[in-house]
């Protein structure tokens, strides 16, 4: 707790923390029947079909379901990288479809941390300077930015690669990178497609810990897509999509 | 700034192939125009040069407003006090060679052919130096009062060689015939055809005893350079208001003014293609190279990275590249004309000179700016669609692109 009370006036996004504490929302996620589909050749092809999903604060979500289920596409849209055709989704009590694009792409960058399979680092940039990349932006530079970044990458274990470059790392390695990169911008959730299947079984323990530290003392949430039955084991919370809707729900206990 | 900059500049390092290539590409481009402008100012000296020094030497002085009226009776404008005209030439420093001359028409006979040509009665032992680009085709320049020189077109018409003799036949001033047997000395070709068909020149003494007279009609000056003209002329005007002074180009207006315009469409026609092949060969190169950044694209802006900054740093890359390419090019066209170049390009003959010839690069300080601009520009340009192409695409299909 004294961690976050410092953070209030340390992390650029002071003022949106403050909100999101303040606000009435218990939920972090409102998913009202959203419908969501892609064009395929002249016909049009639904893969969500009237979802309802509810996705509680501080909470560490598994989304499950066969491959081609949607999993990516309503990842997708829980990030706002795309609008969903129908329904609405509020996030923290803010409805996405009164936002801007302007407004989503500065909720993309204080809020969300995203982090992909395929890692997406950028090659020509050390492990530190991936880390801090997102952090100009938020107002944190120099001596600030690189303290926060060192900092990161000490937690998830690669204090001793700050300045190699990602192609010098294992692909465990470069992914704990990624995760750094979504984390140094302290989002609200964590969201990452994915995230352990480049990881062996020990990488994938650190980084869970991480997360669960982080759970607890920053209030960050995690929403993971994924096939890995042993980072499920870990969900407070497993939503399993199937023809297009949140089926079954499974809470751990 | 400083981080759109430096990202820029660190992804000229993500493939150091592919950058070789577009550098390689610029700096072609930017070797071509600087070879290629030096090459066309050379030549364009080597024209004026020889326009110069063939006949009309770097101006001339008239009687004011001889130039421009036609008179019936010219050689009562004519120059009487060429002593002290000549002196007073001479005194200016920038003036380095004062040759008087005489213009008339006259009837050149051989056997039984009869026609009408232009003369110039000239200073062979002062001139020749100076005036030493005319070409002879056969026998040589003149030497004394006794001979001739022709052009090629007149000599065939006449159909005299090197060595006859032939008549020339006019009027004195006061209107007597009067004629002269002169040797043909040699004959010229200098690819102007009105020249070559229908003028000849002898020595001024010549001219002077044919026409009955002691005047002269004008003087070609020769002087430091084509620089100091202008000073040259802003003299004669204070120091001799009776004359007037005009510049080699507007002796030669038609024919000079049209070469240089002629070689300045066609530098710029073939700096438009090399521009065209620079651009096309960026294009390809960076559309390429952008095509593999997707997926990261797509994460950066799953993060919260804008277009336009992305935008900023590819164009900035774009622009790296462009500018050291071109300082790569510029380089290597310095050092090709201290090498390879060094002796000039050899150049066929071309009109007014039957040799060959050496072009030697004139490589100007505005060459350098616009070898290095241009294809800097250039580049930019042709990447600004690929790069507006990627950035402007949907998250999620970025993501899914690679
Ligand atoms: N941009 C797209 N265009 C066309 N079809 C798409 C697109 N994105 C996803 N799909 C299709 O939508 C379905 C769900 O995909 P996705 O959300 O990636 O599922 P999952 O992540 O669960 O494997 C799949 O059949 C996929 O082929
Ligand atoms: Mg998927």
């Amino acid at each position: 707790m004294l961690r976050a009370r410092k953070d209030w006036f340390t992390s650029g996004s002071r003022f949106s923390n403050l909100m999101w504490r303040m606000s009435n929302s218990t939920l972090l996620y409102q998913i009202r029947s959203v419908e969501h589909g892609y064009p395929w050749g002249n016909t049009h092809v639904q893969v969500l079909r009237g979802l309802d999903l509810e996705v509680p604060r501080q909470s560490f979500v598994c989304l499950v379901g066969p491959s081609g289920s949607g999993k990516t596409t309503l990842l997708n849209l829980m990030g706002f990288l795309d609008r969903p055709e129908a329904g609405e989704i509020e996030f923290f009590g803010e409805r996405m479809s009164d936002q801007r694009e302007r407004d989503l792409e500065r909720m993309r960058l204080t809020d969300i941390g995203f982090v992909f399979q395929a890692f997406y680092l950028l090659p020509t940039l050390t492990v530190l300077e991936n880390t801090t990349y997102f952090l100009p932006r938020l107002g944190i530079s120099g001596a600030r930015a690189r303290a926060r970044g060192e900092e990161v990458l000490a937690r998830i274990g690669l204090k001793d690669h700050l300045h190699k470059r990602p192609a010098e790392l294992s692909g465990g390695q470069r992914q704990r990178v990624a995760i750094a990169r979504a984390l140094a911008k302290r989002p609200k959730v964590i969201l990452a497609d994915e995230p352990t299947a480049n990881l062996d079984r020990a990488t994938s323990e650190t980084i869970i810990s991480v997360f669960q530290d982080l759970q607890k003392t920053e209030s960050t949430s995690f929403v993971f897509a994924t096939h890995d039955t042993h980072l499920v084991s870990y969900a407070d919370h497993v939503f399993e999509l199937r023809d297009g809707q949140v089926h079954s729900s499974g809470r751990k206990a | 700034m400083r981080a759109i900059l430096y990202l820029a500049w660190r992804n000229l390092f993500r493939n150091t192939r592919r950058t070789a290539a577009s550098l390689v590409t610029v700096a072609f481009g930017a070797t071509g125009l600087l070879i290629f402008q030096g090459f066309n100012e050379g030549l364009m000296n080597q024209y004026r040069e020889n326009t110069i020094r063939v006949r009309f030497g770097h101006g001339q002085v008239f009687p004011k407003g001889y130039f421009e009226q036609v008179f019936e009776q010219p050689w009562k404008q004519w120059i009487e006090d060429r002593a002290g005209v000549e002196a007073g030439l001479s005194s200016i420093p920038q003036v380095k060679g004062v040759y008087p001359r005489i213009g008339f028409f006259s009837f050149v006979i051989k056997g039984g052919i009869n026609l009408a040509a232009r003369g110039e009665g000239v200073l062979p032992e002062r001139e020749n130096e100076f005036f030493s680009r005319m070409n002879f085709e056969a026998g040589r320049d003149l030497r004394d009062a006794g001979e001739i020189v022709i052009g090629k077109g007149l000599a065939h018409s006449l159909d005299v060689k090197v060595g006859d003799t032939i008549t020339l036949l006019g009027q004195t001033i006061h209107g007597q015939m009067n004629g002269a047997d002169l040797i043909v000395a040699g004959i010229f070709h200098t690819g102007k055809k009105d020249f070559d068909d229908g003028f000849f020149r002898v020595h001024l003494d010549a001219a002077q005893r044919l026409l009955d007279t002691t005047r002269i009609e004008h003087f070609a000056l020769q002087t430091g350079g084509v620089e100091d003209w202008p000073v040259v002329s802003q003299a004669i005007t204070e120091k001799l208001p009776q004359l007037e002074a005009k510049p080699f180009e507007d002796l030669d207006a038609v024919y000079y003014k049209n070469s240089v315009q002629f070689l300045n469409t066609q530098f710029s026609f073939i700096r438009s293609i090399m521009l065209i092949i620079v651009a096309l060969g960026i294009f390809n190169t960076i559309a390429v190279g952008l095509l593999e950044r997707a997926g990261e694209v797509g994460a950066l802006r799953a993060n919260g990275e804008s277009r336009s900054r992305l935008f900023s740093i590819y164009l900035c890359e774009s622009f790296f590249l462009g500018l050291i390419g071109g300082a790569i090019g510029i380089g290597a066209a310095v050092i090709l004309d201290k090498t390879l170049l060094a002796g000039g390009i050899p150049m066929p003959p071309g009109p007014g000179i039957t040799r060959q010839y050496f072009i030697l690069l004139e490589i100007q300080p505005s060459h350098f700016v616009q070898s290095l601009s241009l294809p800097a520009l250039t580049t930019v340009l042709a990447s600004l669609w690929p790069i507006w192409n990627l950035t402007r695409k949907a998250i999620p299909a970025l993501l899914r692109a690679n």
